[in-house]
């Protein structure tokens, strides 16, 4: 607790710090001038109001402020006495205050950043409330240093916090869903959360947890991110030139960050849905908090010690043991009378409902020298059905579809500043998977077990260079039980009959070593200008997949708020495990990889503004590919690719009312036929993107936000007619071409468009609050065209459109 | 699949199993059976005659119950060194009534199986794709039988065609085995002149009982570097003669309540009659919705009222098909 009991000048200085420590000078305490105030006795701890014995015609009011519909205490809060505002004090961090008033005070004003001022009654030093002092949200948010806004550290580098991801009207809170309102971040498909990032495939992108690799990202596919987004802090996107600190992506790197902070109190959350519930937990536990005997605090809610440079102190460690943990799980099945009466059981019938469940337990702490953090993640999905397919032989003439997909992984990331500017981070990783699927009768039941060592060390030799240099060394071992026909090359196509196909059954079992290493250099020849060489290496599951990377960025700092930037490199990653198999694929594959080129601006326009300029290419070399030299082998480094485009972003933080932003993306993305020769469309390719995400506070407790999307259609193929294959009894498309696939992309489906809306209303407790959230998709009701069907002999062809206005709502209680 | 963990298996198999959820709400809609242009759900290779004229093929059970319509047995896969004369090739198309069907013969592509693939498909042509077109196989049209099938008032014809081909001989060279051949066909209505297009990949194989050609077949192998035994194990296993599968009844049931709602339900002497095929099916009707056209035994609702009919194709995945039709006159 910050006293304002001293002479004017101290007053003075305290307030400014107390402000500037806020981040403004807009300040909560604006008409208070300073003056010679009453003085007020040393602090102490007091949980309620009180009064201590009056002396000389004053009272001491001790007590606490606190935020409404929380126990979250609200720190440098400033206690003001009414009738003299040059009395007044602040809050300490547990949110106590300590205030001396005469004993005729009448009224006390409490004012708290992001929160209404509050007036309350004093009666003979006694609050007119018992209890914590309680402030409303404001819905003016003067963000004076509450949202840390995260240095960009990649030229290329997009983040959106979780405020601001739990609210984007459309996703449903989650956090790579969120991810497609940024430019050229497309959904595979609409409604699913799966991305494709400047005209690369999904698959090309690489997901993390914080340093945590996760063996798949999506729920069933697409359904949703297997870690909530209330688990970040939020997620940050490199959609091209990263530096040489990531690697095995030639698509985009996306990192879903979590918190490093140690909670201060216990508090929770529940979310109830439509479809699914979860529950979240944070606190602290051990240790004792570091304002507990008012010991400096070393580490404490510390980030990395990047490029080591901070040094070594002997100031007390908060030794406190931060957790986090929350649980998801559909529940579809209970809709399953409802389902059923809209589903024709003779050609789709459900045995397990699709279930998507996960659960994340975090740990987070400091030692003598850094940060660490632990970490368990899971997710599980369920779905199986049978369905007409016309290649069943089943007397019900369906065919069957199973999975049953999990994973855990555990980890740690321990970060140490060694001293002398050295800093090493250390993050090691298990990781379980059980891949289990049936389809048309064939089963492939995967068991991996993951073991990796990622290992950085860092230097700073001056203010002027600092270099990282690591590697992430990992091993894996594979069961795999086969009991399945073999896919022919490049997966089932129409041509393919699972039924004719040669049939295995065996076990495999296999061990591999892979690994990458790299060598990254941050260097500032002159103050506007910061130059960024690496190198990255990445060997694959086989020997000769072996590549180093080059990298290169800079970024010159044209003012304090305009920064030019430009990045260059190499970026290899490794094929899909079924192309370089031994077993099943050609093991001669090579690493596919891509050179990326970067180059734009970022701004900062006011305290609020934020835009940002980029164009890029991106040449993609020996993509994999249906083998054209040699069609035994199956697979061959054969395609070529390339996208180019342009990306503007122009952002407002959440300061006043609203925030929002407007993204557009350009881009032209293109892969070369091996066969032909000839450039065509990317299955993905989507030359316009534009979304409009605003959100405006009516009142401290009501918010309402919209999404605005638009983006160019999907290149589809025109089907002309079909032919009927006498060994299968199915049409197959006419014009396919010899290999059985239909690549042209010689159409593009219409535009597509689409508004969502959202309004989320906080219902305050005292220590608790209820959210009730109303999302509507596609609030126009605009039939979008997402793809053509055609009739089962290709005879004709009608659009499939997307989801109507579907109204979702949710309760979500939080303490 | 032994590779270190696809990081994008998990997702193949998610998005397998939900594109198959969303395919399946239309992909195998209700439109296919529904009888509205010509169609050719059957083609066969057959061989006329007795017995005595297929020297080496083996009198199996059900052949003979196709006496009645003069052929001997269904020949699949076709086998080398058999008297091409005695082979005939039968297409039998449906149309509404009224629209008489011709068949039109196209190109014959021949494919050679790729011996050197670990992942020979032998009744697949997806791993058989190369070819040369050949232009001068001949098919001479042997007959053309044109009957309404059923009763008054029942929109449906059916037209069997029988072409023989002279010059099959030239592909049925011991010396030259295992070639697949595919061949184009498109059926023209003579009512507004819609076609329906197909094609009939076949595979010629030596009698497994040929060692000589087996033989040329092992050194043709040996030539393409390949030492997989399991492979020509394979191709031996796929040329196994097919015994096809035998229809014999096709059942509409009138339904209690309204007298439109049908069970539609396909009799086969034993689904598997060789102990190594499945079979699958696929109902035409001349009306109405059924509920699935691949059950065998299946929902149909008749709409409106009169004589309607249903059509069955049996295919034994291993070029053995059979058909059959039914009537019934729906009552309000």
């Amino acid at each position: 607790m910050k006293v304002n009991s001293t002479p004017r000048a101290q007053v003075s200085s305290l307030l400014a710090a107390a402000v500037a420590c806020l981040g403004s000078a807009r300040a909560l305490a604006q008409d208070i001038a300073p003056t010679e105030a009453p003085a007020t006795a040393a602090p102490a701890p007091a949980p309620a109001p009180a009064v201590t014995a009056p002396a000389n015609e004053t009272v001491v009011l001790r007590g606490e402020v606190k935020a409404k519909g929380s126990t979250t205490p609200l720190k440098d809060a400033v206690v003001i006495q009414s009738d003299n505002r040059d009395n007044n004090v602040t809050t300490d961090a547990a949110g106590r205050f300590e205030i001396t008033l005469p004993k005729g005070a009448t009224k006390l004003l409490f004012r708290a950043e992001g929160y209404d001022e509050l007036e309350m009654s004093v009666s003979d030093g006694v609050l007119a409330e018992s209890g914590p002092v309680a402030l409303e949200p404001a819905a003016e948010v003067l963000r004076l240093g509450v949202i840390r806004a995260r240095r960009k550290v990649e030229v290329s580098q997009q983040s959106l916090q979780r405020d601001e991801l739990e609210r984007i009207p459309g996703s449903g809170g989650d956090a790579v869903r969120g991810l497609q309102t940024l430019p050229s971040v497309i959904a595979t498909n609409p409604g699913s959360a799966q991305i494709t990032v400047r005209g690369s495939a999904p698959g090309d992108n690489r997901f993390f947890v914080d340093r945590l690799e996760v063996p798949f990202v999506f729920h069933l596919g697409g359904l949703g991110t297997v870690v909530p987004t209330r688990m970040l802090e939020g997620v940050d996107l490199f959609p091209g030139g990263w530096s040489s600190l990531y690697n095995d992506a030639t698509g985009g790197i996306i990192q879903l960050r979590t918190e490093n902070r140690i909670p201060e109190r216990f508090s929770g959350q529940v979310e109830l849905g439509l479809a699914q519930s979860s529950v979240y937990l944070e606190g602290n536990m051990f240790g004792t908090p570091p304002s507990a005997d008012g010991g400096a605090v070393a580490s404490s809610n510390a980030s990395a010690p990047a490029q080591g440079d901070a040094e070594k102190s002997t100031a007390r460690v908060d030794d406190r043991i931060g957790y986090r943990a929350g649980f998801r799980r559909t529940y579809l099945e209970v809709y399953t009378p409802i389902i059923k009466k809209f589903v024709d059981e003779e050609r789709l019938s459900f045995t397990t409902f699709p279930q998507a469940t996960d659960y994340q337990f975090v740990l987070n702490g400091n030692h003598a020298s850094g940060t660490w953090q632990a970490y368990l993640l899971g997710a599980a999905d369920r779905l199986s059905l049978a369905a007409t397919t016309g290649l069943s032989s089943s007397e019900d003439g369906k065919s069957k579809f199973g999975l049953f997909n999990y994973f855990e992984t555990a980890g740690a990331r321990w970060q140490s500043n060694l001293g002398n500017g050295w800093g090493l981070t250390l993050a090691p990783q298990q990781r379980y998977l059980i891949i289990d699927q049936e389809f048309f009768g064939n089963t492939v039941d995967v068991r991996s077990n993951k073991f990796a060592l990622e290992a950085a060390l860092d230097k700073r030799f001056s203010s002027q260079v600092s270099a990282t240099v690591g590697v992430r060394p990992e091993y894996e071992r594979v069961t795999t039980d086969v009991d399945a026909i073999q896919f022919p090359a490049g997966g089932p196509n129409p041509f393919w009959d699972p039924d004719t196909a040669p049939r295995s059954k065996e076990r495999r079992v296999r061990d591999t070593v892979s690994g990458a290493a790299y060598f990254d250099v941050l260097y500032r020849p002159v103050q506007p200008l910061t130059l960024n060489p690496g190198v990255s290496a990445l060997r694959g599951n086989w020997a000769h997949q072996l590549e180093v990377d080059p990298r290169f960025s800079a970024r010159y700092a044209l003012s304090q708020n305009h920064a030019l930037k430009a990045g260059w490199g190499y970026y290899s990653q490794r094929p899909e495990a079924v192309y370089d198999s031994k077993d099943y694929g050609n093991p001669d594959l090579k690493l596919e990889r891509a050179i990326h080129y970067v180059g734009g601006i970022e701004s900062k326009l006011g305290s609020s503004w934020e835009t940002d300029f980029q164009v890029y290419y991106k040449n993609m070399l020996n993509f994999v590919g249906n083998a054209t030299k040699e069609p035994e082998k199956k697979y061959e480094n054969n395609v070529k690719g390339r996208s180019k485009g342009f990306e503007a972003l122009i952002k407002k933080q959440r300061t006043g009312r609203w925030t929002g932003w407007v993204s557009y993306g350009y881009s032209k993305a293109e892969r070369r036929d091996p066969k032909s020769g000839t450039w065509r469309p990317f299955d993905f390719d989507k030359p316009h993107s534009l979304n409009v995400v605003s959100a405006y506070k009516i009142t401290g407790q009501w918010e309402v936000s919209s999404k605005w999307q638009y983006q160019s259609g999907s290149p589809t193929t025109i089907i002309r007619g079909g032919r009927f294959n006498q060994a299968t009894g199915r049409y197959v498309p006419a014009n396919i071409t010899g290999d059985g696939t239909l690549e042209a992309n010689d159409d593009r489906l219409p535009a597509y468009f689409q508004w969502d809306a959202r309004t989320d209303y906080d219902i305050l407790y005292d220590t608790w609050k209820l959210r009730l959230y109303l999302e509507v998709l596609n609030v126009t009701n605009r039939a979008n065209v997402v793809g053509r069907r055609n009739s089962p002999d290709f005879s004709e062809t009608q659009d499939v459109t997307g989801a109507p206005t579907i109204p979702t709502f949710g309760v979500i209680a939080s303490f | 699949m032994t590779t270190p963990l696809p990081r994008r298996l998990a997702f193949l198999g998610a998005f397998l199993g939900v594109s198959s959820l969303l395919a399946t709400c239309g992909e195998e809609g209700s439109q296919l059976h529904e009888l509205e242009g010509v169609r050719v759900p059957v083609a066969q290779f057959f061989l006329e005659g007795t017995p005595a004229d297929v020297a080496k093929a083996t009198k199996k059970a059900g052949c003979e119950t196709w006496a009645d319509k003069k052929i001997y047995c269904q020949q699949y896969p076709v086998y080398t060194g058999i008297d091409a004369r005695k082979f005939k090739l039968r297409f039998v198309s449906i149309s509404p009534e009224g629209e008489v069907a011709t068949v039109a013969m196209g190109a014959l592509k021949r494919f050679q199986v790729r011996l050197g693939s670990t992942n020979v498909q032998v009744n697949d042509v997806s791993t058989v794709l190369e070819g040369a077109e050949r232009k001068a196989w001949g098919f001479t049209k042997d007959a053309s039988n044109s009957r309404v099938l059923s009763t008054k008032g029942l929109r449906v014809e059916e037209t069997v065609f029988d072409f023989r081909v002279p010059g099959l001989g030239e592909l049925l060279d011991t010396k030259n085995p295992s070639p697949v051949l595919a061949l184009d066909y498109a059926a023209t209505s003579s009512k507004g002149g819609r076609t329906d297009e197909g094609f009939l990949t076949f595979f010629v194989y030596p009698d497994p009982a040929d060692t000589a050609a087996w033989k040329t077949l092992t050194d043709l192998a040996a030539k393409q570097g390949i030492a997989d035994d399991a492979a020509l194990a394979r191709l031996k296993a796929a040329a196994k003669r097919n015994t096809p599968p035998d229809l014999t009844g096709v059942s509409p049931k009138v339904g209690a309540a309204t007298g439109k709602k049908l069970d539609l339900e396909a009799t086969l002497v034993g689904s598997d009659p060789d102990a190594d095929a499945k079979t699958r099916l696929q109902w035409f009707t001349t009306r109405g919705k059924l509920g699935n056209e691949r059950a065998r035994k299946t929902s149909w609702d008749a709409e409106g009222s009169g004589p309607a009919g249903a059509f069955v194709v049996v295919r034994d995945l291993q070029g053995g098909q059979d058909y059959g039709f039914t009537t019934v006159d729906v009552k309000e």
